[in-house]
């Protein structure tokens, strides 16, 4: 089985939109299955449906939970906590309290409170939805609103994807991974085969490749970069060919700016559903980008 | 000798896992009389983080003489060298045949990082 | 005694990347035309300083307390591994730190019974401070691989000055980074753009901001290019749209040679002026 995530640093540069229409190309010979790892802002359900789908509750990091009652107010978790979780007692509390937006979950305060007073509790922080769509089975999650965490949900993402894979003996799973470099970002790359980087002929576009292509590095996966919206800037869009050629990724093609992108997604339709010519220009990208990163 | 393969299932006829942080058992086998013991290995499977250091250090409480598993990543292969047990690669096979390649001096050691290196 | 001023910080925030949050925030700083801090936060993908000449006068690493093994103390008891949650120290022969991995919590050092376990300063990231024009600049970097930016985001905020006003690029999403962000702030303008993407991922922002009780705004960008489910989105939630930009194909290509809108045409000074009085005015 074979792992492909789909990357870009800097958002906005067409990631979902890719990551959609080769889900589609490649389900036309094979069985895949589809990942969607940006759980901050999931969008793959928007054109791929998520009805019908079975979720499960996503426990995130434990948290610390101090039992008022029989707190002594020795203030020693206040002191230890590097993460400044741990609030006085206030005209709200009359114990010390942790603030579950702060707290980490290293546990530190549990393990040393003289009395045994702080426990740790899971906590739900969000969903993770498994079923059907048109070109195969899809997994996507929806992080509960400000709960940080999500490079765990992406790494859980990816687990049941892998596992389905495994199973059903899918041969191919597409992952449409977060934007940054952080957490969640190296969640989707951990056990990532091949990364397609989507990037845009920005002076962003640019300074972000060279650091995510870094990030997928430590990986060692193949790297391919595609550049969209390249007529924005046929200069800069030359320098990232080049710059393919210097740092050993294959430099797969380009996409020019075109309005159907949106149409599309207005019509919750991929560009190959939408457009008979992108098809054949995402067919065209999707073919170089198999053969060049062994995902044949 | 007491080997810890890294296996899919509970048992020596399971496949073995190739996955090492992210295999599902854990058997500790003795290769004299063939008794095994099962590990869950789903608690460090399903770490956010450090799988292959949490399953490295559930490895060493076992006190094995050699570990068998397709291949280890990075941290998981320096935990290994430094505690100075030797760690065999296997492929495609159950646990009873890698233990049995074993003994015949079939499987090849593993002696660098390649759980992210797939080229 | 006349009260000391304090500057509401303004976040220009979005649910997804590249709705054009780095633009507004640098255009709304320039526009301003006054003294001002403009803290970038988006440490994963700091990217306003592409549009922006500044002078560099300052880099600050931000270091963490991580811990350091003396081998020859450790007596390989385990109580470190079993007390991180993090699976980032591993006792073989004597106990072994994964750097990437440690979140610099203090409890493998507070655990250890024989004290072989000492704590240094390791940088994780970066800040840097500069100036450009009437524009103050601080930015930060979190180090490739490095999972944790919310250290970093707390540093970058530390410049921020309570008597200039402050805007703020915040990180996109709803994860980590932009709650340690939004969460810091006293107003947020959410970026986004009219397409079925940006009104599920608006959706999300408005909610965070709501739970951290952080008053908001929408700025609308590339409005010609969707529908209009997020202004149907936004008056059911009574939020506001201060504006809306529609997409012009030579300011994305200005954007794209690291050229900011206000100085590729004069009406982006004009109407980013004015969006910034009405949200300085939307803050207060």
């Amino acid at each position: 089985m074979k792992q492909l995530t789909i990357i870009s640093g800097k958002g906005g540069t067409g990631k979902t939109t890719f990551s959609a229409a080769f889900s589609q190309i490649a389900s036309r010979d094979r069985v895949i299955c589809i990942a969607d790892a940006d759980v901050d802002a999931a969008n793959m359900h928007v054109l791929l449906g998520k009805e019908g789908h079975e979720r499960t509750p996503f426990h995130g990091l434990r948290k610390a939970s101090i039992s008022p009652d029989r707190c002594t107010n020795c203030g020693l978790c206040y002191e230890l906590c590097r993460f400044d979780a741990v609030k006085k007692p206030d005209s709200d509390n009359r114990a010390y309290s942790v603030s579950s937006l702060l707290c980490e979950g290293c546990e530190v305060c549990v393990q040393h409170c003289p009395v045994s007073v702080i426990s740790s509790l899971p906590r739900q922080a969000g969903w993770i939805y498994r079923g059907e769509c048109r070109f195969g089975s899809f997994h996507h999650a929806r992080l509960g609103i400000a709960e940080g965490n999500s490079g765990k949900l992406v790494a859980d993402v990816m687990r049941e994807a892998r596992g389905e894979c495994e199973e059903k003996g899918i041969e191919l799973l597409i992952a449409d991974g977060p934007p940054g470099t952080g957490c969640p970002v190296i969640a989707s790359l951990s056990q990532a085969d091949c990364v397609i980087i989507v990037t845009e002929p920005t002076v962003s576009g640019v300074h972000d490749l060279e650091r995510v292509q870094a990030l997928a590095a430590n990986f060692g996966a193949q790297v391919g970069i595609i550049v969209n919206k390249a007529d924005l800037n046929p200069q800069v869009t030359g320098d990232i060919r080049r710059h393919c050629e210097n740092s050993g990724a294959v430099f797969i093609g380009e996409m020019p700016f075109d309005r159907a992108f949106v149409d599309a997604m207005l019509e919750r339709k991929t560009v190959c559903e939408y457009s008979p010519s992108l098809d054949e220009k995402m067919t065209a990208l999707w073919d170089k980008a198999a053969t060049e990163l062994c995902l044949k | 000798m007491k080997v810890v393969v890294t296996s899919t299932g509970p048992d020596l006829d399971s496949q073995l896992d190739e996955r090492y942080g992210r295999a599902s058992y854990l058997l500790s086998v003795d290769t004299e009389s063939m008794e095994f013991a099962a590990h869950d290995n789903s608690a460090n499977m399903k770490a956010m983080q450090g799988a292959g250091v949490s399953t490295s250090q559930s490895v060493m409480d076992m006190e094995p003489d050699a570990v068998i598993t397709g291949s280890l990543g990075p941290k998981a292969f320096a935990v290994m060298q430094n505690t100075g047990i030797p760690s065999y690669s296997a492929k495609g096979v159950t646990c009873r045949e890698a233990v049995q390649m074993l003994l015949e001096d079939k499987l090849q050691r593993i002696d660098n990082a390649g759980g992210n290196k797939k080229w | 005694m006349v009260e000391p001023v304090r500057h509401k910080k303004i976040a220009i925030a979005s649910g997804k990347g590249g709705t054009g949050k780095t633009t507004v925030a640098v255009n709304l700083a320039l526009a301003a035309n006054r003294e001002l801090t403009l803290l970038d936060c988006d440490v994963e993908e700091p990217n306003a300083h592409l549009f922006l000449k500044t002078e560099w006068n300052a880099r600050k690493p931000v270091k963490l307390r991580k811990p350091v093994v003396k081998s020859e103390e450790c007596i390989s008891c385990g109580r470190c591994a079993e007390a991180c949650k993090f699976n980032a120290i591993v006792v073989a022969k004597t106990a072994m730190v994964f750097y990437e991995l440690c979140h610099a919590c203090g409890g493998c050092s507070l655990i250890c019974p024989t004290d072989a376990i000492e704590e240094e300063e390791r940088e994780v990231g970066s800040t840097r401070t500069g100036i450009c024009g009437k524009l103050t600049v601080a930015d930060g970097y979190l180090n490739v691989g490095e999972p944790q930016a919310p250290p970093v985001i707390a540093a970058v905020m530390e410049h921020y000055e309570p008597s200039l006003p402050v805007i703020i690029d915040a990180p996109p999403g709803t994860g980590c980074s932009a709650v340690e962000t939004i969460n810091n702030c006293d107003f947020a303008l959410m970026v986004t753009e009219p397409t079925p993407f940006g009104l599920n991922d608006l959706e999300l922002s408005l909610e965070m901001a709501e739970k951290l009780e952080v008053p908001s705004a929408v700025l609308i960008n590339r409005s010609d290019l969707g529908d209009g489910d997020v202004k149907d989105l936004c008056s059911a939630r009574g939020v506001e749209v201060v504006g809306e930009i529609p997409f012009d194909r030579k300011l994305a290509e200005a954007y794209s040679r690291g050229i900011p809108a206000v100085e590729a045409d004069e009406h982006y000074r004009e109407f980013f002026s004015v969006l910034y009085e009405k949200i300085t005015e939307l803050s207060k």
